[in-house]
């Protein structure tokens, strides 16, 4: 079929599947991954797993977009005085649940210790774009909100850092390289102080090319080419997309002094390359990633689900955020999508061996996050006072 | 390949030619397409020709976003109030054009064909360049009024005959087509396009009756223009004629024009940018040296067509004097339907290799310096901006 249509069908999809979601009181991330799923290779199959590929750019380009946009939450003045308790926050979540996830796969599961380190840290990541959706579709506002976007956006740069040293780790243990372990734990430090690099580059050439600019629609193509620009970048140095996009939203926000025209032109453009996006996504779900789940994939979600949410509760404790913070965060963290994901075929590549009993572990666990994840950040925002029903009803 | 980084560099150099273009008092939209031409193939091919091809979906977006707006030109009530005036003037002053340009072109030896489609070409007028030239300079008056829904007309008519000419070349093309066949054709290509782009233009303005919110909207606008432009390329069809009547039926049957145009606002300029960038790339200057001739007397042949046409066909209308004299000079700007037109002509018609194209983009570059010019000229003459 035309392709064309084939747009035009998702986009379609994505409104119908809005649609419903809201009238079940859903997100509407929810419709549009469910809308996808329903229109993808699970069950009509009118969307391929080969144009799926073919829309990549899409995909990077509003993953971008997202991250530019939590980039604006990145102010120094108030990043210096929540920033430490913010870190350690993330850490604490992060590590908890690389630990509940290794000790469930390697002690209770007995899987070997190599799939263990690998699968706990990919366990870490979470989907920025999702809760970031349902944030913003609710306009929710307060302390949780305020929280959870930086939280998600370092948890990338730790998750990064982590499955670099765990991928080192079992190619040492495995003989497979001759690299030594301090070499390959450059990798990912590189990565990271890389993409940070070129994030506050193109930040800084961003405000210094919209400095002047008072015309909306030429700030919209100026901020939206260096969005792009920025997807671009991270793909041709491997960096990650996530980081850099971020770094570039959060540069501008420090430096210039009216940021805010930036983001608010840019969200005029956004919400059809969203839809599409999301739809997409629900798309490249494979439901018979749950079948082959078994024993190990039910462990594995319930092991990730414990360690988020728990360690969330006790980081949040500890740094002394509120009670509301306590309860609620490890809910919105949940969602897990394109990170996990690339992970995972890095393992492909690297250890083909372990991938066969990874892969589809890491792709059932993402359906089940990516479904249910945007409903239980939902939940948790409402329960944490932070959604008004009634003023977003309309 | 990496598409990110092309992408936004296109989009990010076609805007600094875009500003450039300004500096020097000319509409931005030359900058677009002059920038295009230097990264494009025939220059610095940074912007190669697998690269064009691969971003095509842009150009139909951009000339489904063209389409719709032209459409929603077409009110009825322009028919009522200024119908028989404003028929007169666009039919006469196309044909003449057309005539004119293909008569020229065809005598310099060109095959009949390649004139034939170049004399309708001629017949646009650029609906983008002329509105926000109207915008720019915040005309009111009867003259920018008429204006608006007489380069509606014009593009519609242009597209129509555009449908019924590449539709009898088709069949001399393959001889054994009789002439009832060739009739079939054309009103199963103009009807089944008017049809189908009725029907997306009720199901927008049920949708629109619904008051929904812009974002919502505008996903929908896309969706339902993407779906038009994939039938028109499944079937064969013209799909500026399937969006402009989507275009038209809503503009006819709800009175909120504001939300569709409120809507294509949000991105219409960032797909503009890269569909004109990206047309200038693919100019061919080799060829474009090779015509040169054919290029001066397609110019001369539109110029004298539009001037000449207006006046003479306004003769048999009621326009006061001053109008009538300045009307051809304001319909000379060409740039977005032109080029989307000469494309979908190379396709059908392959064996005119880039010739079409090369003199279209050419004349586009020509008429999108002077036209605008000429447009504020007649503006002025009229009275209509200080």
């Amino acid at each position: 079929m035309n392709l064309l249509v084939k747009i035009a069908i998702v986009l379609l999809t994505g409104i119908i599947g809005g649609k419903v979601a809201k009238r079940l009181q859903l997100p509407n991330v929810t419709g549009y991954l469910a809308g996808g799923l329903l229109i993808g290779p699970s069950f009509i199959h009118v969307i391929s797993d080969i144009d799926i590929t073919s829309f990549t750019i899409i995909n990077e380009v509003a993953l971008a977009a997202i991250a530019f946009s939590i980039g604006s939450e990145f102010h120094l003045r108030t990043l210096a005085k929540v920033g430490k308790k913010i870190v350690v926050l993330t850490l604490y979540q992060a590590f908890a649940t690389m630990a509940i996830v290794f000790a469930t796969c390697f002690f209770v599961l007995g899987q070997s210790f190599q799939f263990s380190i690998l699968i706990c840290t990919i366990a870490a990541a979470t989907a920025p774009a999702a809760t970031t959706m349902v944030i913003k579709q609710y306009k929710a506002k307060g302390p949780l909100t305020q929280t959870i976007l930086p939280i998600v956006a370092i948890d990338d740069a730790v998750c990064v850092m982590a499955f670099g040293i765990a991928m080192a780790v079992s190619k040492i243990m495995m003989g497979v390289s001759d690299l030594s372990l301090f070499q390959m734990m450059t990798h990912p430090v590189v990565e990271i102080i890389g993409s940070l690099g070129a994030g506050a580059l193109i930040g800084v050439c961003l405000s210094f090319l919209i400095r002047n600019t008072r015309i909306n629609d030429e700030i919209l193509i100026i901020v939206l080419s260096i969005v792009i620009v920025s997807a671009g970048v991270a793909k041709m140095f491997h960096l990650s997309p996530i980081l850099l996009s971020m770094m570039v939203g959060a540069t501008i926000t420090n430096i210039m002094p009216h940021y805010k025209k930036a983001f608010k032109s840019l969200s005029n453009f956004t919400p059809p390359v969203y839809l599409f996006f999301f739809t997409l996504a629900g798309a490249s779900l494979h439901i018979d990633a749950l079948a082959s789940l078994g024993l190990l994939g039910a462990g594995y979600v319930i092991a990730r689900a414990v360690g988020k949410i728990a360690g969330s509760a006790v980081g949040a404790k500890v740094t002394g955020y509120s009670q509301t913070i306590v309860k609620y965060l490890g809910l919105t963290l949940l969602p897990q999508a394109g990170v996990a994901i690339g992970l995972a075929m890095t393992v492909r590549k690297q250890l083909p061996e372990i991938a066969d009993t990874l892969i589809p572990v890491v792709l059932g666990g993402v359906f089940v996050y990516e479904v249910f994840g945007p409903v239980l950040a939902k939940i948790a925002l409402h329960r944490a006072g932070e959604i008004d029903i009634k003023r977003t009803a309309k | 390949m990496n598409y990110p980084l092309y992408i936004g560099i296109i989009l990010i150099i076609g805007l600094i030619g875009g500003k450039l273009a300004s500096r020097v008092k000319l509409p931005s939209v030359t900058g677009y397409i002059l920038i295009g031409l230097v990264l494009g193939p025939s220059v610095t091919n940074i912007i190669t020709k697998e690269l064009i091809q691969s971003v095509q979906f842009i150009n139909q977006l951009a000339l489904g976003i063209l389409a719709i707006s032209i459409g929603m030109e077409l009110h009825r009530y322009v028919f009522r109030k200024f119908g028989r005036t404003l028929l007169i003037v666009a039919l006469g002053e196309g044909f003449l054009t057309f005539a004119i340009v293909s008569t020229l072109i065809y005598l310099l030896g060109m095959p009949i064909a390649v004139s034939l489609v170049l004399g309708v070409l001629s017949m646009t007028v650029s609906p983008s360049t002329v509105m926000s030239i109207l915008k720019e300079y915040k005309t009111k008056g009867k003259f920018s009024k008429n204006l608006a829904a007489l380069v509606a007309i014009e593009n519609l008519n242009c597209i129509v005959v555009f449908a019924v000419v590449t539709a009898i070349l088709l069949a001399f093309k393959n001889a054994h087509i009789t002439g009832v066949a060739v009739a079939i054709l054309i009103i199963k290509e103009i009807g089944l396009a008017v049809a189908i782009g009725a029907i997306s233009g009720l199901i927008l303005a049920t949708v629109i009756k619904k008051r929904p919110s812009n974002n919502k909207f505008l996903v929908l606008l896309l969706g339902v223009i993407l779906v038009n432009t994939g039938i028109a390329q499944i079937l064969g069809l013209a799909a500026l004629l399937l969006n402009m009547t989507t275009g038209a039926v809503i503009t006819n049957l709800i009175n909120r024009k504001q939300i569709m145009k409120a809507a294509l606002n949000m991105v219409e300029l960032p797909i503009f940018v890269a569909f004109l960038t990206l047309a200038g790339a693919k100019l061919d200057l080799s060829i474009l040296l090779s015509i040169g001739l054919i290029e001066i007397a397609y110019i001369i042949g539109r110029l004298s067509g539009k001037i000449g046409g207006t006046y003479i066909f306004s003769k048999l209308t009621d326009l006061p004097n001053l109008t009538r004299k300045n009307i051809g000079l304001a319909l000379t700007p060409q740039a977005g339907v032109v080029i989307g037109l000469s494309v979908i002509a190379e396709q059908k018609f392959p064996e005119m290799t880039g010739v079409v194209t090369g003199i279209v983009l050419t004349g586009v570059i020509f008429f999108e310096v002077v036209g605008p010019l000429l447009l504020k000229r007649a503006l002025i003459n009229t009275n209509e901006i200080s």
